[in-house]
């Protein structure tokens, strides 16, 4: 264990600094991610069901309005991901896979009810 | 863009009383499914649960202990490592909090009501899917439902379209079992944006939480077999005092801001 820098040199203490983190508040933090992530399919889907968009447009979206999504969340985090998550690819990444089976069923709902019928 | 699609009229009917019920019908048995196991939880805190937390936050504390003594003075660390560790004091209730022993884990595969509950979790999971899987081949079987919105295989034909002998169909034209798998899978989001995080509706995903908890102990380990490991890294851990001449770092500084920054400039 690094003891912590004296005042005066605090430049060679930073490389000793071990990483802490709290496991409570990461996990909330990633199910917090979740549920942004999920919200967004949502909301995503039914865009593109109403848009009518198609076959690999209709994934491009999902994909597309991901990013920018994970673009907002960085901004949010005052663009310190380190801060928040232990992998800095977390918010582009979590629950991305979760977000897209909810994408396709409000997709394909909303395409059914508007483009369909 | 999409391919020349066959206009192909679709019954509001179908609309009404196949592709919305399904959803809604999903969507509420997770909700029930949730809260009934909310209700039946409530039954189950027991006492081996409530040893097996106790074990877990102690089990922490000591490795809190191990990572953050060194800004603790010399006494209160070595209290705290003989609250763990003492080995001496007779009767078991003196021994340190480490060294005491724990009843060993029952195999789970050999204690028949731990069997028993572990088959019931699953029958509440599996009869509810296959009863509305019957309740839709039954009534709605053997009509188009829907139409994806992507392009899908022939391949798709034989699962998607049973019952639908029409071979020039296109394949991304549904039947409403598959507008049912569309559902189970993607009600799930939504049961997790209503319930919150971690919530019974859907049984696969609980079995994901519990997997990456970590907090509460696996009751299969042989908690003995963990402590002895943690007491031998505390017995390992040497105390540094990390506090010991704080009064001269703190002096340190204030002659440092007492000085110009010129001067300090200089020392380095």
């Amino acid at each position: 264990m690094a003891a912590p820098a004296a005042p005066g040199n605090a430049g060679n203490g930073a490389a000793e600094e071990v990483e802490r983190f709290d496991a409570t508040s990461m996990r909330f933090n990633t199910a917090v991610i979740g549920r942004i992530r999920t919200g967004a399919a949502v909301i995503s889907g039914s865009t593109a069901g109403i848009l009518g968009l198609t076959g690999l447009y209709g994934f491009g979206f999902y994909f597309v309005a991901s990013l920018l999504l994970s673009l907002l969340l960085f901004v949010k985090a005052k663009r310190n991901v380190a801060a928040h998550f232990s992998s800095p690819s977390a918010i582009t990444t979590d629950g991305l896979f979760d977000g897209l089976s909810t994408y396709v069923l409000l997709w394909t709902f909303m395409y059914g009810m508007v483009h369909v019928y | 863009m999409a391919p020349a699609a066959i206009p192909l009229l679709l019954d509001t009917s179908i609309r009404d009383w196949v592709l919305i019920p399904i959803v809604i019908v999903m969507f509420l048995l997770g909700i029930v499914r949730h809260h009934i196991t909310e209700l039946l939880k409530s039954d189950r805190i027991d006492d081996k649960a409530a040893k097996a937390a106790l074990d877990g936050q102690g089990l922490l504390r000591a490795r809190v202990l191990r990572a953050n003594g060194r800004f603790l003075s010399p006494l209160a660390f070595q209290m705290r490592k003989n609250f763990f560790t003492q080995a001496d004091g007779g009767d078991d209730s003196k021994k340190g909090w480490l060294m005491q022993e724990r009843p060993k884990p029952a195999n789970p595969m050999g204690d028949p009501s731990q069997m028993m509950g572990m088959l019931k979790n699953n029958m509440s999971f599996v009869i509810p899917q296959m009863l509305i899987m019957g309740w839709i081949n039954y009534f709605f079987s053997g009509f188009i439902a829907t139409r994806v919105p992507f392009p899908l295989t022939v391949r798709f034909k034989m699962m998607l379209q049973r019952g639908i002998e029409l071979p020039t169909l296109d394949a991304s034209w549904v039947s409403s079992l598959s507008w049912y798998f569309l559902a189970v899978f993607g009600v799930r989001g939504l049961h997790t944006l209503v319930l919150g995080e971690g919530n019974a509706a859907d049984q696969s995903m609980n079995m994901q939480q519990m997997a990456g908890m970590g907090m509460t102990p696996n009751p299969t380990v042989d908690m003995n077999q963990v402590f002895k490991a943690e007491r031998e890294n505390l017995d390992l851990c040497v105390h540094e005092y990390a506090l010991a001449n704080i009064e001269r770092a703190l002096l340190d500084t204030a002659s440092v801001s007492a000085t110009s920054t010129t001067s300090k400039l200089k020392q380095h």
